[in-house]
């Protein structure tokens, strides 16, 4: 009986690593397709990002503790994507995917509107804070940043309709 | 020997020796093979024709496989022939180019021979919609590359700066972006003024260029060069092209809009001055 449960608790295990490997994977594909490859496709409006809906998606669906690692790594890697130094986005997400996590455990919906306006919610905050320093420390005119904020946000909302069928866990 | 010769062997030996007569002294005259010889020849005829025409089948298949086989052999190495000529022309082709970018480094090196110039490539362009970077394959380990330094293509054309220096890559500014700005002299008169990166003209892929001063009017094509000032750049790097003159808003002086020179979209090969001498 021990041996059977001691056989179980090692499979649940190794299954349980092999999906968080498997969603780093997913990560790093994003950020491939992300800071590698959207650059080149002149016929998107804006590069779109992708890495904070994947984050939101996982925050979602796994957990904040899940969440929360997941989006650390996502965090890194758009800080990475965006050539700037690994900190702004990296504890950002972190914090946000934490926060996103245990409103969806207690009383927000895990459901497809949930987590477009949660998505829509945190593009136009990282639009903000990359528009931040160009408004107060550069002086560049206001309309000229919202039109590249809501061009970005406009790029890169449609991808959370793709990323959610890869999310959601399946009861 | 009696068992050899029995009535009906000497019968037939008789009839062979007869026929052996009868042909050679039917014989025609003109040494022709005789009556006998044709009547026998026309009766083997369709015989003959029926053995050479299936022998002519069996060579043409025989001949068709085995020469099928020697094709499908030399197409093969037609082939890898083939391909391998395609790639000695593609390194050819690579080579010519490089040897063509080095030509017009030289150039540029004869003009200024106190430059001293690292070969890089650009690895990748930034993600950004809100600043224009690009990565080159150099960084401290396996360069003099330092921040600050100039990025240009092999005929001096200005493609920004280093603003960090990684260890086996650094990530430059282009001149597009927000934080460039450089001292540069315009046109050939003697004027001077700033070049700087604007958010609202880098969607034009634009510059714009301010603070002009000197004696003299700016005019749309004046030529935008480094003017060494500040010891921040070297002198002479093209920077690119004034397309426009506006009034300034204040109505004191006027601005330019620069057309830059570099090509930002598909830059591969490009040089980082990592050292010159601001006193020549």
């Amino acid at each position: 009986m021990n041996k059977k449960k001691s056989l179980y608790r090692n499979r649940e295990a190794v299954r349980a690593a092999a999906g968080i490997v498997m969603r780093l994977v997913f990560l790093y594909a994003v950020y491939f397709v992300e800071g590698i490859a959207a650059p080149y496709f002149r016929f998107l409006p804006a590069v779109p990002l992708l890495l904070p809906l994947a984050a939101v998606g996982f925050a979602m669906f796994r957990g904040s503790t899940q969440g929360a690692a997941l989006g650390l790594f996502a965090g890194a890697l758009l800080d990475v994507s965006l050539d700037r130094p690994v900190l702004l986005f990296m504890l950002t997400t972190t914090a946000l995917c934490m926060l996103i996590g245990a409103l969806c455990e207690t009383v927000v919906a895990r459901s497809l509107p949930a987590y477009l306006v949660i998505s829509l919610a945190v593009l136009l905050l990282y639009a903000f804070m990359q528009m931040f320093p160009l408004l107060f420390f550069e002086r560049v005119p206001p309309r000229a940043l919202l039109m590249t904020g809501v061009r970005q946000t406009a790029a890169s909302l449609p991808f959370a309709l793709l990323f959610y069928p890869l999310l959601r866990r399946r009861r | 020997m009696r068992s050899i010769l029995n009535r009906r062997n000497v019968a037939i030996l008789a009839a062979a020796l007869l026929i052996a007569a009868a042909v050679i002294f039917a014989a025609g005259s003109d040494g022709g093979p005789g009556i006998f010889t044709r009547g026998l020849r026309a009766l083997a005829n369709p015989s003959k024709r029926a053995v050479a025409s299936v022998a002519k089948t069996y060579e043409s298949i025989y001949g068709y496989m085995y020469d099928y086989e020697q094709v499908v052999a030399e197409n093969e190495r037609l082939k890898s022939e083939l391909a391998e000529l395609r790639q000695d022309y593609r390194e050819y082709n690579e080579v010519s180019e490089e040897n063509a970018r080095l030509h017009a480094l030289l150039g540029l090196t004869a003009r200024h021979p106190d430059y001293a110039v690292d070969k890089a490539t650009v690895i990748q362009w930034g993600a950004s919609n809100w600043q224009s970077t690009f990565t080159i394959s150099k960084g401290s380990s396996n360069s003099a590359v330092k921040r600050g330094d100039a990025v240009i293509t092999e005929t001096g054309v200005m493609l920004g700066r280093v603003s960090e220096v990684g260890s086996v890559s650094s990530v430059c500014v282009s001149v597009l972006d927000t934080t460039f700005t450089a001292a540069v002299g315009i046109g050939q008169f003697g004027a001077a003024g700033v070049v700087s990166g604007d958010f609202t003209l880098r969607a034009e892929g634009r510059l714009l260029l301010t603070d002009i001063t000197g004696d003299t009017t700016v005019f749309s094509g004046d030529s935008v060069v480094t003017s060494g000032r500040g010891s921040v750049f070297p002198e002479g790097l093209m920077i690119g092209t004034v397309t426009g003159v506006v009034p300034a808003e204040n109505g004191l002086g006027v601005y330019a809009v620069v057309t830059p020179s570099a090509d930002l979209t598909s830059a591969m090969n490009v040089f980082i001055v990592t050292d010159f001498n601001p006193e020549l």
